[in-house]
């Protein structure tokens, strides 16, 4: 089997949020890069990129650099295929847009594994468990006013969602006080049985995030998750937070490759490892970092793009939840069915999605 | 003043070795990626960006595309420039080619500042001191063979140059002894005082790296610094390394941006901090980092560009010594020449650097 052709597109997606009804900036927009990859028996495998911001014609561009690259080439030779691209990119990773651009290509390549195979990915990679708990995310951010917030919160319960994530660090004048008081309304909200986790993204430092969190903590909120507390790359900062709290702190979304993983896990910065499958380098890096969390006795979560990442938590032993963010459902057919708060895997090959030619026309623009 | 204009272009320089003539490999090309910032008030400030390989056209399109983010900002406010391109595309990084293009930018904004305050750069980022060391870079590298590369160490000693580097981690069939013999070998084509640099490019393990470099220590060749001796990332590694060898250990050309410096130096990987103007994301960065490692008591260096780095490396007070590689040459009018294997520091305002036209013309590939 060849790849015989490559084609990639810009789409920018509304920031909606279909899960809750309750967006923070009903004009914002996500760029993203979709990418078909064709092989010469006829085989279509898919994959998407982004995190481009005011960059993305560029990463496409890349994405298009390197696929052209890799026509000809056995596309059941992942790893082969990675280090062709690595070398022809030279300098310009690890990381960054080269790393992004080639999630894309990693990800259509396991979609075409997985479709000439004959085995959906979650089974391919591993298949623990074909239903995996997932959670509601995107819907409680920290622009919603205190009313708007209580209010998501309620309808996620309604709608069944059994975990739910929302963010403190709020916009403009905030106190520890005002921190404490809108999570306590939350879990008033959604009562004691859901599972809320909360993400700062980065937004405190190392004293505020462990004072802050301890007053959450005696007010009795009781956090499933605290996520990204401090800067990312603090790792040392991080386990001192860690250190400090009973609260599991979250971690990962923002490292590059497998290598930062190392050191944020060397460093016991974190309890649960989330890994964005786009900034990780695709499903083949994916899984060796979630391989490496095993080896520490962590479980690990995904970073928005549920369509796919449902089959990666679902795969390996240690996948906990599936965060369930609506960016890119509009984009697709066939995703995972949300049942009683779980995500359900289809049988179908390779990663059971589908573009919806619709969605492509409506958000598609001219590069 | 504000930002009017930005112009990039990409060129592919011939990989030349113009310091002592064995070029490793005389058919490949370097592609570079040029800019040109022009203002309101006619001050036109130079930057370049490089590393893309194969993606060098996405990297082109990443300083198109920020620097069209830059268009009616204030030139002289880089850190409110590099808040503003991050914010807009930050998530693209840290790190790989935004960091690369916001590099260009930077630098062409520095080159601005300098030229807008009459006064080069070098005096601008501290003045440390007129004349800075440099060594002899790129002619001794691995791929060329054991007599050319004595050959060309003997013309570099000749040509005046007090320090040189080679490397090791050989090509093909190697082994520790080899590898001694190489290296005794320059050694001895140098003579006895001049420093000599070593760089294995993260080709070994770091057992290896221990077991060689404990070879060469043995065998009398006093190596000024052995280099990027292992994988770039893997901090307490490299740190196992530089505690068991008596030769410094260098590293961190590799590095993106300012936070990973903080994790090699926390680990006390290095003992000499390389740093990479285009990978650090720039003028400004460089200098972050710099000052960090004065806070460690070591001294810094440059990789790469010397054209630019002679600047950096003279005016921070560890600045230690400039890797005089001669890659851009063409492209510029006029570079800093060695004398008595120093270099001044540049008397021009700015970056004191013009684009040689005919050479644009002649490598402009898009």
């Amino acid at each position: 089997m060849r790849i015989s052709r490559i084609r990639s597109q810009i789409l920018v997606m509304p920031q909606q949020d279909p899960l809750a009804n309750t967006p923070e900036d009903t004009s914002a927009a996500r760029p993203i890069v979709i990418l078909r990859l064709n092989t010469d028996d006829g085989i279509e495998g898919i994959g998407v990129t982004f995190y481009g911001g005011a960059v993305t014609a560029s990463l496409k561009r890349a994405v298009d650099d390197l696929g052209a690259l890799i026509i000809g080439d056995d596309p059941l030779r992942v790893e082969a295929i990675i280090a062709k691209l690595r070398a022809a990119a030279g300098g310009s990773g690890p990381a960054g847009i080269f790393t992004l651009a080639l999630s894309a290509i990693d990800i259509a390549l396991w979609d075409i594994r997985g479709k000439a195979l004959n085995q959906p990915l979650w089974k391919l990679l591993g298949g623990a468990r074909q239903r995996v708990s997932t959670y509601a995310s995107g819907a409680l951010r920290r622009n919603l006013s205190l009313d708007e917030v209580v209010a998501a919160a309620g309808r996620l319960r309604d709608k069944t969602f059994r975990e739910m994530k929302t963010q403190l660090a709020l916009p403009g004048a905030t106190s520890p006080a005002k921190e404490v008081e809108r999570m306590r309304r939350v879990r008033e909200a959604i009562g004691p049985d859901i599972k809320l986790m909360c993400d700062i993204n980065q937004r405190w430092r190392v004293e505020q995030a462990i004072d802050i969190g301890k007053r959450v903590e005696d007010a009795g909120v009781g956090l499933f998750w605290l996520e990204d507390v401090t800067t990312h790359d603090d790792y040392a900062g991080i386990a001192r937070v860690n250190a400090a709290l009973t609260t599991p702190i979250c971690g990962g979304e923002l490292v590059y490759g497998i290598v930062p993983f190392r050191h944020m896990i060397e460093a016991r910065s974190v309890d649960y490892v989330m890994i964005d499958l786009i900034r990780v380098g695709g499903i083949t890096q994916w899984i060796k970092v979630a391989g490496m969390a095993e080896a520490f006795n962590l479980p690990v979560v995904s970073h928005v793009i549920p369509e796919i990442h449902a089959h990666l938590v679902a795969a390996v032993p240690n996948g906990l939840t599936v965060e369930y963010m609506g960016w890119m459902l509009q984009l697709f057919e066939g995703t995972a069915a949300l049942e009683d708060g779980e995500l359900v895997l289809s049988d179908r090959p390779g990663l059971g999605l589908a573009f919806r030619e619709d969605a492509i026309n409506r958000f598609k623009i001219e590069s | 003043m504000k930002i009017t204009t930005i112009r990039t272009q990409i060129v592919e320089l011939p990989n030349d070795e113009p310091l002592a003539g064995f070029s490793e490999n005389p058919n490949a090309t370097n592609p570079i990626v040029t800019l040109r910032v022009g203002t309101d008030e006619g001050v036109e400030g130079i930057g370049v960006t490089y590393f893309g390989g194969r993606v060098t056209n996405t990297l082109r399109h990443a300083v198109d595309e920020l620097g069209a983010l830059a268009i009616g900002e204030d030139p002289l406010r880089v850190e409110a420039v590099a808040a503003k391109l991050s914010a807009a595309a930050g998530s693209a990084g840290p790190g790989g080619i935004l960091t690369m293009a916001m590099s260009a930018i930077d630098v062409a904004l520095w080159d601005i500042k300098g030229k807008a305050l009459s006064l080069p750069l070098w005096k601008l980022l501290g003045g440390g001191r007129e004349r800075i060391a440099t060594y002899a870079s790129g002619a001794l590298r691995r791929g060329l063979k054991l007599e050319e590369a004595v050959t060309a160490a003997g013309r570099l000693r000749e040509k005046g140059y007090r320090q040189a580097k080679m490397q090791l981690g050989l090509p093909g069939i190697t082994s520790p002894a080899r590898e001694v013999e190489q290296a005794r070998l320059i050694r001895e084509a140098v003579g006895p005082d001049m420093d000599l640099m070593c760089d294995i490019n993260q080709r070994w393990r770091v057992e290896q790296a221990i077991d060689i470099g404990k070879r060469v220590e043995d065998a009398g060749v006093g190596l000024y610094w052995l280099e990027d001796v292992t994988t770039h990332d893997d901090y307490p590694g490299l740190a196992w390394v530089a505690e068991a060898l008596a030769t410094p250990v260098a590293g961190g050309e590799y590095l993106w941006g300012i936070a990973p410096f903080r994790h090699m130096l926390e680990a006390r990987s290095v003992d000499i901090v390389m740093i990479d103007q285009v990978r650090s994301g720039g003028i400004t960065p460089w200098l972050k980092i710099a000052g960090m490692a004065e806070a460690f008591n070591l001294p810094v260096v440059s990789h790469g560009v010397p054209e630019i780095h002679v600047h950096l490396v003279g005016a921070v007070p560890n600045g230690l010594t400039v890797e005089y590689m001669p890659r851009l040459f063409r492209l510029f009018d006029e570079v800093p020449v060695p004398q008595n294997g120093e270099l001044a520091m540049p008397a021009a305002p700015g970056l004191g650097l013009k684009f040689n036209e005919d050479a644009i013309r002649r490598y402009g590939v898009a």
